[in-house]
């Protein structure tokens, strides 16, 4: 049960730091459209959205694998639910437990 | 243990033995989801890659031709993440389905599980389809970036009805995702109306 608490919590951590990093990448993100918006540059104008796009949609990829590890987490957790309910509802019902059994 | 006449009611959904399961859809979702993961990884990072040198390059042709067939890798690689969710939501169902299972032996009662709902029948196959338009699309890249130099007009056409069918290839791996959530829910339902079931039973 704390080996599954432990991997849980280690899932949400590896979760937040992806959703930093996506917060920190479509910020940037936003930061280089206002660049491109007002620069005089020729060059930067043409060159940066050909990175730029891939870029961003590096970042939903990032943020799509914050998800995978929300889900792993909830898994996790669902796996220590059914374990404690498994565990405690036979102590709560003990005379009904070997009532089906036959 | 008593055989159940089946399927039988339990609150307002059908349940069926655990043993007559007809199809074990979470046994190969938690074999396949690392592979879409690790592919869409993958599909990202090359597609990041050739967008910078798409930036880097004076070479005309080349910028074009990279311009024709990024967009489908990089929205491959989108379609195999979002895979990998619909893969881990149906793994989400195994847990469900197994933990109920545990706790409803453990109470020494039959194991009862939630028969298939629609929305469970419909994810995966919808998924499929959504990852099988993004391959499309991926593939039709280059050939628009073959047809280029020949054919601009043809090239041009592809272009202009590709992106909106990559857009339709997500929306559709987007509706599995939200087809499962809707399995999940129902799943979750079902497991608080067996537990007042056997609760009502005992009294």
């Amino acid at each position: 049960m704390n080996a599954l608490d432990s991997e849980a919590r280690r899932f949400q951590t590896g979760a937040s730091i992806l959703v930093a990093l996506v917060t920190f990448g479509w910020m940037a993100g936003l930061g280089f459209g206002a660049g491109i918006a007002s620069s005089a540059s020729r060059e930067f104008v043409q060159d940066t959205p050909a990175w730029l796009i891939p870029a961003l949609q590096g970042v939903i990829a990032l943020a799509i694998s914050s998800v995978v590890l929300s889900l792993f987490a909830i898994v996790r957790r669902i796996r220590i639910r059914a374990g404690v309910l498994a565990e405690t509802l036979p102590r709560l019902y003990p005379a009904a437990t070997t009532q089906k059994e036959t | 243990m008593s055989t159940l006449l089946h399927p039988v009611r339990i609150g307002s959904q059908a349940a069926i033995p655990r043993e007559e399961e007809d199809f074990d859809l979470p046994a190969p979702a938690s074999k396949m989801w690392l592979p879409a993961f690790a592919m869409g990884v993958m599909a990202i990072a090359a597609g990041v890659v050739a967008g910078a040198i798409q930036a880097t390059s004076s070479n005309a042709a080349q910028v074009a031709q990279i311009a024709a067939w990024n967009p489908g890798v990089l929205f491959l690689g989108i379609g195999f993440l979002l895979s990998a969710v619909t893969f881990t939501l149906a793994r989400i169902l195994g847990e469900l389905r197994d933990g109920g299972t545990s706790v409803q032996r453990s109470l020494g009662e039959h194991a009862l599980i939630l028969k298939r709902p629609w929305s469970g029948y419909v994810f995966p196959p919808a998924m499929m389809m959504g990852l099988m338009t993004l391959i499309g699309t991926f593939v039709l890249g280059f050939v628009q970036a073959a047809r280029l130099d020949n054919n601009p007009a043809s090239a041009a056409d592809i272009a202009a009805w590709s992106g909106p069918v990559r857009f339709a290839g997500v929306a559709m791996i987007f509706t599995s995702v939200v087809f499962a959530l809707v399995t999940i829910m129902k799943s979750l339902r079902f497991q608080a109306d067996r537990l007042t079931h056997i609760a009502d039973t005992r009294r």
